[in-house]
């Protein structure tokens, strides 16, 4: 019995570890050749060399209410959407140098930034997307800077549960070729719209639990002095969120009372809908994002007062 | 601790390797600290429930072995009061006050306003008191000598494993075993880690994934068209078998590896082909301590048919009570009852029809019935049930929009489905001690091996509590 237990207690662990250790590789492979979704927007944003003027980056609030396609037909410039869900302060940080990297650098880089923007969390949102980035030296450095980062395991047969589904389908439609053959994604230049259906929820005061951490505020001047040396031309944009989660706005007070310094310092223009209640509720889909609609009128918004700013103000109406 | 948790894993490695090198004089301390260590990661303070409910067991138990017997009987209605009243406080008072005040209220009735109590419910509580009770009622009938030992008898409320979701146990089974001396075996720690592996598949893999189909649907009923409603509740029938069964699995594979055998809870209830045979194999240590304690008691099925029924009706209605202080448990008693009833009514007729045919729509009649019951006993209320039984029920345009949805990822759905056939495969062929792998080597390798492979790459990651964990 003794014989029997560590022969099957051997074989089962070295076996199932080799193939999960094979799924792992094979989910990472699948991913990096993906061209549907996150995956495939975060290896376009790594290693595509594409020339762009303008850059939008943030959160799920550039993700789902920038439409790069409607601000180029304002504004005539080439404009990409490289916002990506849960971004905060470390995630933009990591995503705007590595697209500087890979890309010519943009005229025009816009930054969403909300009181998310600078939790005291710094690990990545829906970390296991980065793991097959691992071995990116950038992200080794970032972990290197920020010690509390959680990115997930790198060994593989352990890495491999914290892909969920979504990850897993994405590699297999990668696999199997069932990805449709023109990525929408691509076509729509990073601008993921959120459903064309109304917010549907109670006007009930959502408190915020976030934690605004001033500290997050120098790696932000850090940023915005890169981007500089870059030759960017940087702006801040706050995008609108549903009047019923704004029920701490010391928060939000906070927070530009902090970027005023910045905003001085790298002469930044900013443009703040954060407290904007001229979005009435059939433009949200959720609390804190806006719907197709929604997301049109924003962008128009964006592209108006960027027009104005530049001096070349429209012939009809602004808003 | 979740049995589904990295702590667990280190737990359990190091109170097994400890049982085995401690002498077996201080075994017993080392499991009843453990048990307590285990019990305490969640809710510390609760810990001196468990202490009462053991002092007063133990004390009443050896009372009532002495006492001639008419005091044998007040020490064991003191016994049971004292548990039921501890039950009743923190199970059932908020219930209890929340109705008599809402009874008064619709009828202007001026009476004592009973305050809410506001704390978390004791984690198993229904459990161990189930368990404690047992315990003086088997000395009360001669069945069982009264321990001596307290701290065995503690151990006998408190054993990890079996702690906070049973399988409930009975003493004639658990405090022989506590006594004796167990000698380390490969063939247990292989059968038991065997047993803890296929338990947490089925919690990981299938139970946690199928919640992701039920929750939402139970949390949101209107917002799902009837078909997205009616997989919504397949996946909490199948899902709520597997988090229980896949706890039992564990439990009984933690408490193997030490040497020791606790009661099987499951014998395949979805392969019931009527509901007499469905709460056979259904949380039998449940089902069989109502049979014993209370039907048994009050008549059994020796009486006339009216007072069977009511017998029946009493015991379904305490067993959905048992499960918690809501009428959606009430009225999942009482619509298993109504079940039972209409199979007694016809089975004259029934058992005479015999075939293939009769008994795949047997089995299919069954399943449905109880899939339907469990509505109840997943809806936070009443209301929320109907709706989601009329959703089930409610014509919809878009009925056939199965693939377009989010709802129904095809991947996910995929893997679902796979699980699930592997599931109910493997338990077809084998018995719920997957005993059936002890002689066949290659085939118990295959297993241990796609069984961890299907963990580890297709599992769920959120450290979801077990259902059972509330009751």
């Amino acid at each position: 019995m003794l014989k029997r237990f560590f022969i099957q207690l051997t074989i089962v662990i070295v076996v199932a570890g080799i193939f999960s250790s094979l799924y792992y590789l094979s989910i990472c492979h699948g991913l990096r050749h993906a061209k549907e979704g996150v995956p495939a927007k975060l290896d376009y944003i790594f290693y595509d060399t594409t020339k762009y003027d303008v850059l939008f980056v943030g959160s799920s609030r550039v993700l789902r209410n920038i439409n790069p396609i409607l601000f180029d037909s304002i504004s005539g410039l080439h404009s990409y959407n490289a916002g990506i869900d849960g971004a905060n302060c470390t995630l933009i940080d990591l995503m705007i140098r590595k697209f500087l990297k890979s890309h010519t650098p943009p005229r025009y880089l816009f930054i969403n930034l909300d009181i998310y923007t600078f939790e005291k969390d710094t690990s990545f949102f829906f970390y296991p997307q980065f793991l097959t980035y691992m071995d990116d030296p950038d992200l080794q450095r970032m972990k290197q800077r920020e010690p509390n980062l959680t990115t997930g395991s790198r060994y593989p047969f352990i890495g491999v549960s914290y892909f969920n589904d979504y990850l897993k389908e994405v590699a297999f439609y990668t696999h199997f070729n069932l990805c449709p053959p023109a990525d929408s994604l691509y076509l729509r230049r990073g601008f993921m719209p959120a459903r064309d259906t109304a917010y549907h929820g109670t006007d009930e005061s959502h408190p915020l639990n976030y934690a605004f951490v001033p500290d997050r505020v120098r790696r932000l001047d850090e940023l915005c002095s890169f981007c500089k040396q870059n030759g960017c031309r940087i702006f801040f944009i706050m995008a609108p969120i549903y009047r019923s989660t704004d029920s701490d706005t010391g928060v939000a007070k906070e927070l530009h009372a902090q970027l005023r310094s910045v905003e001085s310092k790298y002469d930044i223009r900013e443009f703040n809908h954060y407290t904007d209640r001229t979005f009435p509720k059939n433009e949200f889909m959720n609390l804190s994002h806006l719907n197709y609609k929604g997301a049109d009128r924003y962008t128009r918004l964006i592209a108006d007062s960027f027009m104005v700013l530049n001096g070349q103000i429209r012939g009809h109406d602004l808003h | 601790m979740l049995f589904n948790s990295l702590d667990f894993l280190w737990f359990f490695l190091t109170v097994t390797t400890l049982y085995y090198l401690v002498p077996f004089r201080f075994r017993w301390l080392l499991l009843l600290i453990a048990s307590c260590l285990f019990y305490m990661a969640l809710t510390p303070i609760y810990i001196l429930i468990l202490v009462g409910i053991i002092v007063i067991d133990f004390s009443t138990a050896l009372f009532i072995e002495k006492a001639p017997q008419p005091r044998r009987k007040l020490y064991l209605a003191i016994s049971i009061f004292l548990n039921l009243g501890v039950l009743f406080f923190f199970k059932y008072y908020n219930f209890f006050a929340d109705n008599v005040d809402t009874f008064c209220d619709a009828h202007h009735i001026a009476l004592y306003h009973f305050p809410l109590l506001h704390y978390v419910l004791p984690l198993g509580l229904s459990f161990h008191t189930f368990q404690a009770m047992s315990y003086t009622i088997e000395v009360y009938r001669g069945t069982q000598p009264a321990e001596r030992h307290p701290g065995i008898y503690a151990l006998y409320v408190m054993f990890y494993p079996q702690l906070v979701a049973g399988p409930i146990e009975r003493p004639q089974n658990i405090l022989p075993q506590l006594h004796s001396k167990k000698e380390f075996s490969y063939e247990n720690l292989l059968t038991g880690l065997r047993l803890m592996l296929w338990g947490l598949f089925k919690k990981v893999v299938v139970a946690d994934r199928l919640s992701g189909y039920a929750n939402p649907v139970f949390d949101h009923p209107a917002s799902y068209h009837n078909l997205q409603v009616l997989v919504g509740v397949l996946a909490f029938t199948i899902q709520v078998y597997c988090d229980f069964s896949g706890y039992t699995d564990m439990a009984l594979g933690a408490a193997r590896c030490m040497g020791f055998e606790l009661m099987i809870n499951f014998r395949r209830p979805y392969q019931a082909l009527n509901i007499q045979d469905f709460w056979s194999r259904w949380h039998i240590s449940l089902s069989t301590w109502f049979r014993d304690y209370i039907y048994i008691p009050l008549g059994g099925s020796r009486v006339n048919a009216w007072r069977r029924y009511f017998n029946i009706l009493v015991v379904f209605i305490l067993s959905g009570f048992w499960h918690g202080a809501n009428w959606t448990f009430l009225a999942w008693g009482a619509i298993h009852a109504v079940y039972y009833f209409i199979r007694l009514s016809c089975r004259s007729v029934l058992d005479r029809l015999e075939g293939r045919f009769i008994n795949i729509l047997s089995w299919f009649i069954t399943f449905l019935a109880v899939s339907l019951a469990w509505v109840f006993f997943r809806a936070d209320s009443m209301s929320k049930a109907g709706l989601v039984l009329s959703r089930i029920f409610y014509h919809d345009s878009a009925f056939m929009t199965l693939f377009d949805l989010e709802f129904f990822r095809p991947f996910s759905l995929a893997i679902s489905l796979i699980s699930c056939v592997y599931v109910f495969a493997v338990e077809h062929y084998t018995d719920p001690h997957l005993r059936w792998f002890d002689d066949r080597m290659k085939t118990d390798i295959a297993f241990c091996c796609l069984t961890l492979f299907l963990i580890l790459s297709f599992g769920v990651y959120q450290h979801q509590t077990f259902i059972y964990f509330q009751f």
